[in-house]
């Protein structure tokens, strides 16, 4: 009566972890990306946003 | 150009700020007189209002929703107005937000004092103040996107990106969890049942602690931290991958509140790994704010607010690394059930969530009062008797939980428990002192604040219009160039859009299998619906919050397995709406009490706990040998569970009373039996024939337990 045997019957389950983890991974390399080609300077104004108010 | 006059409305903010300060007091006093309750249990007076099972959800609801609720309010409707150069989008709007919110708060006071919740942790209101939640947050939120869109800077800093993914998601987390079907005015069922109201609960719980105490706090941060340092936040990249993988992540780790439980393998371990993975933007959050002041610690020498959030900070660094930590399976073996989670909790709640309130009011209220802060010296003294206050209160309960832990888990050589539950509990007591002590140095401090913070008020005039300045906001008409830049940055609905994406998919890859996959949980022929009585019996359960010091869950240990019985199984919690699987053992588990003890050794020990457990800091319920059950409600009840899909009999709703009087009338002879007279309808019986009915479905087979 262990309850993992019921989900091992369960088929696409297992799947769910691996596209999970996928999904993240391609989700912080799209930020990372798009973060890194924004340009110093309008960071730098944006971050002064709250100090120049 | 032309430059435009405009005033911020800094009346708002006073009145979100006046009300985080009286119920931070009054959340601080529940917890304590709550906390005090564990060593003195008379202190609960013997009043229903006041019982631990009634008092800790107001602690907890009003900590949550009052104290950093509104403090959130006040931080958001100050800090958005100047982000965007504008007014609030709509006076009307703010004060019908304002007062909704209040009279939610009252509201809730009053009905869970009165016994009339979900049991559904962080989520006990019931009904029609969930409806109300849900109106007052739309009009938040309108109320917001109104000011975003007529705002005069083009850019959108990073703060409002985590004011509006707090608003997004926390609309989505509070529908999903409130679904439930209403039995009368102040009734109603969870519309899952067992596994699945588990798996969505905490689900919900977890990211409430994400997305109502993380997020909007970490807009806070971002904001008030370079204020009051008067330095732009270390690195602004860091702050934009913290949003996204933060909220990204944060949304999948709710199961891991549920390992070893009956939830399927899979979805604990997707709740653990990423629990692991929110260590880095937590962390980078952390680094971001403490590295904002680098060089500048003399100013944090200086300035009052700055040292409470540099505390506050670092709290939040070891809270989001601990939390990780407990998601690991055998860290939460240990440490599930116990105080170790109560004193996680709190460095969470005193150290990052107070101490960032407290240095917001305490740069607030100067600048709106015009003024500066009526003691310096004082305001240390806060800083100081405050975190003297927190260590005082987490260190013994970290202590409490492990030893308790290591303690229901010893065997003697002979492989026998070696602790009877009662001896792991009086065990506790010295440390359950200290923690009370703790939090009344930390409420003292408070208090210091209120007086401190008066007479800043007294001493200076309170600008309720405060004039600024800024050229409108004209159609750039810029190059292809970095569009999406541009898009994601300066268009609120489109991040408001993406945010919600990006929650969602948490959300439905977590829920869809349980959900859809109807062998995912896997029934039991033998579990069967309560009986009536036994239905009215677990409401009372739930009315007096017994769940919050007892489980109904028993997880595949040996020593679980040796003092519970065989441990629990998805299939038998079916037919609960809503799941009473509690978080907490202050005491023993129920999930296999049926038949455990006779009638009227419940009935003695609900009257008076010592009477049966020498020692016992249960409270007492005398009310319920009084009541008259509510009979009355029967058929509203049976007729909501067959909607909820429980098969009862088509026209069982009529009959159930007839049925629940017999039973109760058993109950009544097995009483008399042991010379206690009672008359059947009392709701002292429905709630015997609960405890009496709980685990019975399974007459387990010989255990084979992990360890
Ligand atoms: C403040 C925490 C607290 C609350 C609230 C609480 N209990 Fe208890 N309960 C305990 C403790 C501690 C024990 C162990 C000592 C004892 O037997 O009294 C216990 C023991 C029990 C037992 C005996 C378990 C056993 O197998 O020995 C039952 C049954 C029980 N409680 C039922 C309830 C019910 C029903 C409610 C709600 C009406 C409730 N409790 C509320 C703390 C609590």
């Amino acid at each position: 009566m262990k309850f993992i045997h019921y989900i091992k019957n369960v088929s696409g389950v297992d799947i769910m972890g691996v596209f999970s983890l996928l999904v993240f991974v391609a989700f912080f390399i799209g930020v990372s990306i798009w973060v890194f080609k924004m340009k110093k300077s309008r960071l730098d104004k944006i971050s002064r946003i709250p100090i120049d108010n | 150009m032309t430059v435009e006059k405009f005033y911020y409305d800094n009346k708002i903010v006073k009145a979100f700020g006046m009300a985080t300060v009286v119920f931070g007091v009054v959340g601080m006093l529940a917890g304590l007189w709550a906390a005090i309750q564990l060593y003195l249990p008379a202190s609960s007076l013997n009043l229903p209002a006041t019982t631990f099972g009634r008092l800790r959800p107001l602690h907890t609801n009003a900590i949550i929703f009052a104290f950093v609720g509104n403090a959130s309010f006040a931080g958001i409707y100050y800090s958005l107005q100047r982000l965007c150069k504008a007014r609030m989008y709509s006076d009307k709007l703010s004060w019908f937000h304002f007062w909704g919110w209040q009279i939610i708060i009252a509201a809730a006071a009053i009905t869970l004092l009165w016994g009339k919740t979900t049991g559904k942790e962080y989520a006990e209101l019931e009904w029609p103040i969930d409806v109300a939640i849900t109106l007052v947050w739309v009009v938040f939120g309108i109320n917001m996107l109104g000011t975003i869109i007529k705002r005069r800077e083009k850019h959108l800093y990073v703060a409002i990106w985590f004011y509006l993914a707090t608003w997004v998601t926390v609309a989505m987390l509070h529908i999903v969890n409130s679904i439930e079907i209403p039995v009368s005015f102040m009734k109603s069922y969870s519309w899952y049942a067992g596994v699945q109201d588990a798996l969505v609960q905490w689900w919900y719980g977890h990211n409430a602690v994400a997305f109502f105490l993380t997020t909007p706090v970490l807009g806070l941060m971002y904001y008030f931290l370079p204020k009051a340092a008067n330095r732009p936040i270390y690195s602004y990249r860091l702050s934009i991958i913290h949003f996204w993988a933060l909220i990204f992540i944060y949304i999948w780790a709710g199961p891991h509140h549920l390992l070893y439980t009956a939830l399927p393998d899979w979805a604990q371990s997707l709740g653990t790994v990423f629990s692991i993975m929110l260590i880095a933007p937590s962390w980078g959050g952390m680094l971001n704010g403490l590295f904002t002041l680098r060089g500048a610690w003399d100013k944090v020498r200086e300035d009052p607010v700055l040292k409470f959030m540099v505390v506050a900070i670092t709290c939040y660094g070891m809270a989001t690394l601990e939390g990780p930590l407990l998601s690991l399976k055998n860290v939460s073996a240990i440490a599930h059930y116990t105080d170790w989670i109560v004193a996680h909790v709190h460095v969470g709640g005193l150290g990052w969530n107070g101490f960032m309130a407290f240095a917001i009011l305490y740069y607030l209220v100067p600048k709106m009062w015009n003024t500066t802060l009526y003691s310096k010296k004082l305001a240390t003294n806060h800083f100081w008797i405050g975190t003297i206050g927190i260590v005082l209160y987490a260190v013994p309960l970290y202590w409490a939980g492990f030893e308790q832990s290591l303690m229901w888990k010893s065997f003697t050589p002979e492989g026998q428990l070696r602790f009877q539950f009662m001896e792991t509990v009086n065990n506790l007591i010295p440390m359950y002192i200290s923690r009370s002590i703790g939090g009344a140095l930390y409420l003292t401090g408070a208090l210091m604040m209120v007086y401190n913070l008066a007479k800043t008020m007294a001493q200076g005039s309170f600008i309720a219009n405060e004039a600024a300045e800024a050229a409108p906001l004209v159609k750039a008409v810029s190059p292809q160039k970095e569009y999406w830049h541009r898009v994601i940055e300066r268009k609120p609905v489109t991040l408001l859009v993406l945010s919600l994406i990006v929650v969602a998919i948490g959300g439905l890859v977590e829920f869809m299998p349980t959900f859809l996959v109807k062998s995912n949980v896997p029934t039991i022929s033998s579990v069967k619906p309560y009986t009536p009585l036994e239905l009215q019996g677990r409401d009372i359960y739930v009315r007096e919050g017994c769940y919050v010091c007892h489980s109904q869950m028993i997880r595949p240990f040996r020593d679980e397995v040796a003092r519970y019985g065989e441990y629990s199984k998805a299939g038998e919690f079916v037919y609960d709406h809503p799941f009473q699987w509690g978080s907490k053992r202050t005491g023993p588990d129920l999930a296999r009490e049926g038949g455990k003890y006779p009638d009227s050794w419940h009935y003695n020990h609900m009257y008076d706990p010592r009477s049966m457990s020498p020692g016992s800091i249960m409270p007492q319920y005398p009310w319920l040998l009084d009541n008259k059950l509510d009979t009355a409600s029967t058929p509203a009840k049976i007729k909501a569970m067959i909607t909820l899909g429980v098969p009862y009999e088509k026209d069982y709703a009529n009959r159930a009373n007839a049925d629940l009087m017999e039973q109760a009338k058993t109950i009544e002879g097995n009483l008399k039996k042991d010379k206690i007279e009672t008359d059947p309808d009392m709701e002292i019986i429905a709630l015997i024939a609960y405890l009496q009915r709980l685990g019975k479905d399974i007459k387990g087979p010989a255990v084979t337990a992990q360890q």
